[in-house]
């Protein structure tokens, strides 16, 4: 699309309503009337193959329609027409069979003369020849029509048959089709719900992930510290503990009996680890600041202590999940339950 | 003055047509003049089921006078009545049986007319396809304004309307469209005529031109900014406010829409107004729901283009406020009275097809300046032609063009020379 000039107060849209059914004349080329018609016929191909707007009681409408009979006979099969019957010039003197009706006959042949006077039995006797000819040939056209008939009827009864073969084609493609939505739609489902339950499961494994960096976060602190300057990594724990304990004022200040005797069940119950920390929490406790300088049982302590959860993860970890052995790995942890908060 | 309103409903619920056109009108003249409404206790135009109270009431400071309707109409016997007259040879008498069943039906405001059209400087007549305005005409037509609110459709050719525009005195038309199709298609013999619209509210904020594009300002409060974050929309925004109805052109707009967003996914179509057809569960598709006043302001100042879809329109009311509030409109080509707004004022395309629309909207969408410019021109636009004082004068002046038969009736301007001594 070309760019227009569309400085302040000089849009003309008319100008630009002339460019654009331009470029878009450009853009179609001469085969858009084709294109045009293509897509009117997708559009209706489109709406004849919806198979929400397909009547699933169409073929059974069509099976509903009845076949053509035979005109010339009844419904029990017998023939409408009559008996054909011969006639010839000596027809109107026959009479019963025997001698009495030979004698009849003679009698009148003879008074036939006396008849004659009387009216011209003639164009009688040939109009009614003519007559049985005529029937015969309308009869003879008329087994011929039933033959055509009879044939075309069997032609029709053949389409009909492939129509309701075809109707039932579509009646099957039409219930596939549905099948097939219905299908989608609940795979559909299925993908949403797995989607959902992987949203679900993901949230689940980040908090777990945040709350293992938590409880880790401390161990890494301390550890680099013993590692770097020296100081025992017992004193950041013994800060993080009283801040705990004032946050608690109701509760009242834990003794340092009662803290250490925690710690220990927190810490394990390893004898020398259990005095090197009474040792580094008593100044917490009490007033006096820790001694800087690192101690034989503070070194050998700082090790002890990476191996065992730390106070403040501990307390987290009591408030937010049922308490884990003393001995285990933070990995072998009981995870919050994140999913659920 | 005293003026007489004459409209077939009336109502503060009434939204869109002639009659909101009626009581925007009516709500303004009455800080001018001593504003009766005369209208019929109808609501639902579909039945014109008495549903209102008969006698006097009070909507937002105009005094309405209803009148009970005789008959109700039955939609299936009138459709089937009125292809039968469109169709076939008919008689005068076919004719006014076919008004009669298109309704309101209301002799008693009729009489009401009769007996009291002395009282009244003026008589507005709005909508002239219907019996209040048709039979009112008649009465006093020296003193009768008409506002035709017309389009060209089958009904308005039957004989019965040929008579209705050589009728009043003054015609207040509503666009220039409708003035050439009606000049065109009857013979008017009116002393006054007025290309008169209805007037656009300009929001407090927006007085001023729109700031700078090189000087943003804050998220918070950027155009639209509330609307945008109330409804988290964070893109371009093609707006369409009004009856969600295909009727109105919504199934082509969703339908090209759709061949817009595969190309450029982000812009959303917000659907603004009241919904009656299915709205398509499409990312971006929003439905926004009926919204108030400042928040439908507030939504077409966010909005990046205003889309208007109906192919049939007598004045666009959404487009005109988003002329004001200065944002472009896309409006569909087969309307020409948004046409003939968006040519006029320079402010808005429109389309005649699939790639018409996707090429315009992609243009308005991406090209700020051509925006900025066209929301410029838009306001120029309302400012010179729909402000309320420009719609009022006219409306002045067409009363000031009637003979003044009432007895103490006055000269419009003489209500500001009260206490002056007349010469």
């Amino acid at each position: 699309m070309a760019e227009f000039n569309s400085r302040a107060d000089s849009v003309d849209v008319m100008r630009i309503m002339e460019r654009i059914r331009k470029d878009i004349r450009k853009q179609r080329g001469p085969d858009d009337i084709e294109r045009q018609h293509r897509e009117l016929a997708e559009a209706t191909r489109a709406r004849c193959l919806e198979p929400r707007r397909t009547g699933s009681d169409r073929y059974e409408r069509n099976r509903r329609l009845t076949l053509p009979g035979r005109f010339d006979r009844d419904p029990q099969g017998r023939s409408l027409a009559p008996e054909p019957f011969e006639f010839n010039e000596d027809t109107v003197y026959v009479s019963s069979g025997g001698a009495m009706g030979k004698l009849i006959r003679l009698i009148r042949r003879i008074l036939n003369p006396i008849l004659r006077l009387f009216f011209n039995p003639d164009p009688i006797i040939f109009a009614m020849m003519r007559q049985a000819e005529i029937n015969d040939r309308l009869l003879d056209l008329l087994n011929r029509v039933n033959v055509e008939f009879e044939r075309t009827g069997r032609k029709f009864a053949a389409r009909e048959e492939l129509d309701a073969l075809n109707y039932e084609v579509v009646n099957n493609l039409v219930t596939e089709m549905t099948r097939l939505a219905v299908d989608m739609k609940n795979h559909k489902m299925l993908v949403e719900s797995v989607a959902g339950r992987l949203d679900f499961d993901e949230r689940r494994s980040r908090s777990l992930e945040s709350v293992q960096q938590t409880r880790s976060a401390p161990q890494t602190v301390d550890a680099e510290r013993t590692e770097s300057d020296g100081t025992p990594a017992g004193s950041t724990r013994t800060r993080r503990r009283r801040r705990r304990s004032r946050r608690r004022p109701g509760a009242g200040a834990p003794s340092a009996a009662t803290e250490a005797t925690g710690e220990t069940a927190a810490a394990g119950d390893a004898g020398k680890d259990e005095n090197a920390d009474a040792q580094v929490r008593e100044p917490a406790v009490g007033a006096a600041p820790p001694d800087p300088t690192p101690t034989g049982a503070d070194v050998s302590a700082a090790p002890a202590e990476s191996k065992s959860p730390p106070a403040a993860a501990s307390a987290e970890a009591r408030d937010a999940a049922p308490p884990s052995p003393p001995a285990e790995p933070p990995a072998a942890a009981p995870p919050p339950a994140a999913g659920d908060r | 003055m005293r003026l007489a309103v004459v409209v077939q409903r009336y109502g503060a619920e009434i939204i869109g047509g002639s009659e909101y056109l009626c009581r925007l009108i009516a709500e303004r003249l009455a800080g001018r003049h001593e504003v009766d409404v005369l209208t019929t206790c109808a609501r639902d135009d579909a039945t014109w089921k008495n549903s209102y109270p008969e006698g006097d009431d009070r909507i937002r400071g105009v005094t309405v006078r209803r009148f009970a309707n005789d008959r109700t109409r039955d939609p299936a016997a009138f459709n089937e009545y009125s292809d039968w007259i469109h169709r076939h040879p008919h008689s005068a008498d076919d004719e006014t049986e076919w008004l009669k069943q298109q309704g309101p039906w209301s002799p008693g405001l009729q009489s009401y007319l009769e007996q009291h059209h002395r009282d009244y400087d003026a008589l507005i007549f709005f909508n002239c396809l219907y019996a209040p305005t048709v039979r009112g005409l008649r009465v006093d037509p020296a003193r009768s304004i008409l506002v035709p609110a017309a389009h060209d459709q089958p009904a308005i050719r039957l004989d019965l309307y040929r008579g209705v525009f050589s009728l009043p005195a003054g015609i207040a038309y509503t666009t220039a469209v409708e003035r050439g199709f009606l000049k065109r298609a009857f013979s008017i013999r009116a002393r006054a005529e007025e290309t008169v619209g209805c007037g656009v509210d300009f929001p407090p904020s927006h007085l001023h031109e729109r700031s700078h594009p090189d000087q943003p300002s804050s998220p918070l409060s950027a155009r639209g900014a509330v609307f945008r974050r109330r409804h988290r929309l964070y893109g371009p925004i093609a707006l369409h406010g009004g009856r969600i109805d295909p009727g109105k052109g919504c199934e082509e707009l969703l339908d090209y829409f759709n061949s817009y967003a595969e190309a450029d996914g982000d812009t959303s179509l917000v659907l603004m107004g009241l919904k009656l057809m299915p709205i398509p569960n499409a990312l971006h598709v929003r439905f926004a729901g009926m919204l108030s006043e400042t928040e439908r302001l507030e939504a077409l100042e966010a909005a990046t283009v205003v889309v208007a879809p109906s192919p049939f329109e007598s004045l666009s009311l959404p487009a005109l406020e988003s002329f004001a509030v200065g944002t472009p409109v896309l409006a569909n080509a087969r309307s020409d009275v948004i046409v003939d707004h968006c040519q006029r004022s320079n402010a808005g395309l429109y389309y005649a097809g699939r790639d018409e629309f996707v090429a315009c909207l992609r243009l308005l969408i991406r090209d700020d300046d051509l925006r900025n410019a066209m929301g410029r021109q838009g306001r120029a636009y309302i400012r010179a032609n729909y402000r309320w004082d420009i719609v009022l004068g006219k409306y002045d002046r067409l009363i000031a063009s009637l003979p003044t038969s009432r007895p103490g009736g006055r000269h419009p301007r003489s209500g500001r020379r009260r206490g002056q001594k007349t010469a």
